[in-house]
């Protein structure tokens, strides 16, 4: 087993396509932490976990996996690599126990006690067709196929999505068990904030093709606020200083990503913490710096 | 490793096509059954009185020695190139899986291959026993050479293969996948009406139409006339035909993953395909 630090390292990548760039990203997931990868829906997350994971090339920049080139050693990264997307990629003809056996063909660490026991677990029937489960079996049944063959990096393309409360909740707490090993690390893409500011150690925010906000989740939101004030006070608020304003019949509220300086500068106005969502929601209208809902 | 994940990826693939490849050999069957039931029942049924002493009998029983041959050895071609595996694997997004796991593009293609190998031996089996037993029943001799004409059936059938494979290779989304055997039955079409244009037209062959019986004969007879090209050259083909087509299904599976589809696939006239899961985010 390699010796490394970042399960993940992404440096100045570029992909692109007709009407979509992921413009010269970077990031890094640290070994034995979770990162929640955010954005909205074309943002370009399920591009840079394709990238990753050479399902598609990239056209400049460097990716390791696990302290490994993930081109020259992709055999070896992917006998020890786990992924679930947010759609099961099995056929509807297959069982749980086929699954199982197809697995086991492929996977040199494939341990059938673990895949049983999560099944059992998920109380998922051994024999019943996958045709027949339901959203959340479906996705139980890509987690158990993931984590039954002792993968030390987990990617997780909108897992989450579309999940009821209590399976999400349910699967979450799995994520959680599986990073009490200090060798497992998880990249959690997902648009559900609620979910990674449950779990995540650090969060990584993509909005069209560009990384805006990358960092341990404490800080980002230790840093960012949320400035409420009246449209008379907001006009007297420094452009610079924030990163855009939701403007209603009653006054402003501004993002911050500096909460300590706005708090000296604008001493009288109303400084607010904020949560994940509202950062990538102010985020996403950047470009404009203001807007309405 | 190798082999185990070689022998998974062959169940896994039989275990989807079984089903398909088995109902259409099934369906083949019922077919050369009935052209066997009125062979038999112009020998010794309700039809002998009128068929049992006639030219018409010998001509049919030619028929049912190389055209059942060449309908089976049709079929099993046709569902060797069978696209349901890759379209289903296309849509139930195991082809993007399959990117994540500890398999090469190389290792997939054997696969798939050996399956298609099962598939043709299978194939050739009912096609040498259904050649035995006309030949038996018919009172025409079976010979070696029959059975390399079959082979030859066959040798071209893999090239028809290899010509889809060719196309799967290049294409991209499932609309292509699904499309490519439309393009491999119209280069070969265009090619068989552009020969026949030659020998009718610039060749100005226009002799009147031989009885079946003729025209099996001067087939087989050509078949024996040309064997000295023909035999070599149907052993090219069944070793090439599959390697090239191997090395195009790897080479589909390395280059698939760069799809980019539109989320919204746009409106257009189709021949009432199934539209799949064509979209994809980015």
């Amino acid at each position: 087993m390699n010796d490394y630090t970042n399960a993940i390292e992404i440096k100045n990548v570029t992909k692109k396509y007709d009407g979509f760039t992921l413009d010269n990203i970077s990031f890094d997931v640290p070994r034995g932490s979770i990162m929640g990868f955010i954005g909205q829906n074309g943002a370009g997350k399920t591009t840079t976990i394709r990238s990753l994971l050479n399902i598609i090339p990239i056209n400049a920049g460097e990716i390791t996996l696990l302290g490994m080139d993930h081109i020259k050693h992709e055999r070896e990264i992917k006998e020890r690599l786990a992924v679930v997307f947010d759609e099961l990629p099995f056929h509807d003809i297959f069982n749980a126990k086929e699954m199982g056996k197809i697995f086991r063909g492929l996977y040199a660490k494939w341990d059938d006690k673990v895949y049983e026991g999560y099944l059992e677990r998920f109380q998922l029937p051994q024999e019943k067709k996958i045709g027949q489960f339901s959203k959340g079996m479906k996705m139980k049944l890509q987690i158990a196929c993931a984590l039954s063959h002792d993968a030390e990096l987990l990617v997780m393309d909108e897992a989450t999505t579309g999940l009821d409360p209590v399976v999400r909740s349910e699967i979450l707490d799995i994520f959680l068990e599986y990073l009490q090993d200090e060798n497992h690390s998880i990249l959690m893409s997902s648009h559900i904030t609620s979910d990674l500011e449950k779990i995540a150690d650090s969060v990584t925010f993509i909005d069209r093709g560009k990384i805006l906000v990358t960092g341990y989740k404490d800080e980002v939101l230790e840093n960012h606020g949320i400035l409420k004030c009246t449209k008379a006070d907001y006009r007297d608020i420094d452009p610079e200083d924030i990163i855009s304003a939701r403007i209603t019949d009653f006054g402003a509220e501004a993002m911050v990503s500096d909460r300590a300086a706005a708090a000296r500068k604008y001493e009288g106005l109303l400084l607010e913490p904020t949560t994940l969502e509202e950062i990538m929601v102010y985020y996403v209208h950047r470009n404009t710096k203001e807007w309405s809902s | 490793m190798t082999l185990n994940k070689i022998k998974i990826l062959v169940w896994r693939e039989w275990r989807i096509c079984r089903k398909t490849y088995l109902s259409s050999m099934f369906s083949g069957a019922v077919l050369v059954s009935f052209f066997w039931l009125i062979r038999l029942s112009m020998s010794y049924g309700n039809l002998a009185p009128v068929f049992a002493e006639s030219e018409l009998l010998a001509e049919f029983s030619g028929l049912l020695y190389y055209m059942s041959a060449a309908m089976v050895a049709g079929i099993t071609a046709g569902m060797s190139a069978d696209p349901s595996a890759l379209l289903a694997d296309v849509r139930a997004n195991w082809m993007r899986y399959s990117f994540v796991l500890p398999v090469s593009p190389a290792q997939r293609s054997v696969s798939i291959y050996i399956v298609r190998f099962i598939k043709y031996a299978i194939g050739f089996a009912i096609t040498a026993v259904n050649g035995i037993v006309s030949a038996k029943a018919n009172g025409i001799p079976f010979t070696g050479d029959m059975m390399w004409f079959f082979a030859a059936v066959y040798a071209a059938t893999m090239l028809y293969n290899l010509l889809l494979q060719w196309f799967y290779s290049q294409a991209r989304t499932v609309r292509q996948i699904s499309a490519a055997q439309g393009k491999t039955m119209g280069v070969l079409t265009g090619l068989i009406m552009i020969y026949t244009c030659y020998k009718m037209i610039i060749q100005g062959n226009n002799n009147e139409v031989d009885s079946l019986d003729v025209m099996i004969n001067s087939l087989r007879e050509k078949f024996i006339t040309h064997e000295n090209i023909i035999i070599p050259l149907t052993v090219i083909v069944l070793i090439a035909a599959p390697l090239t087509g191997w090395y195009f299904t790897a080479l589909h599976y390395r280059t698939h993953g760069d799809v980019k589809e539109d989320s919204q696939p746009k409106k257009r006239f189709s021949f009432g395909l199934k539209k799949g899961k064509d979209g994809e985010t980015v």
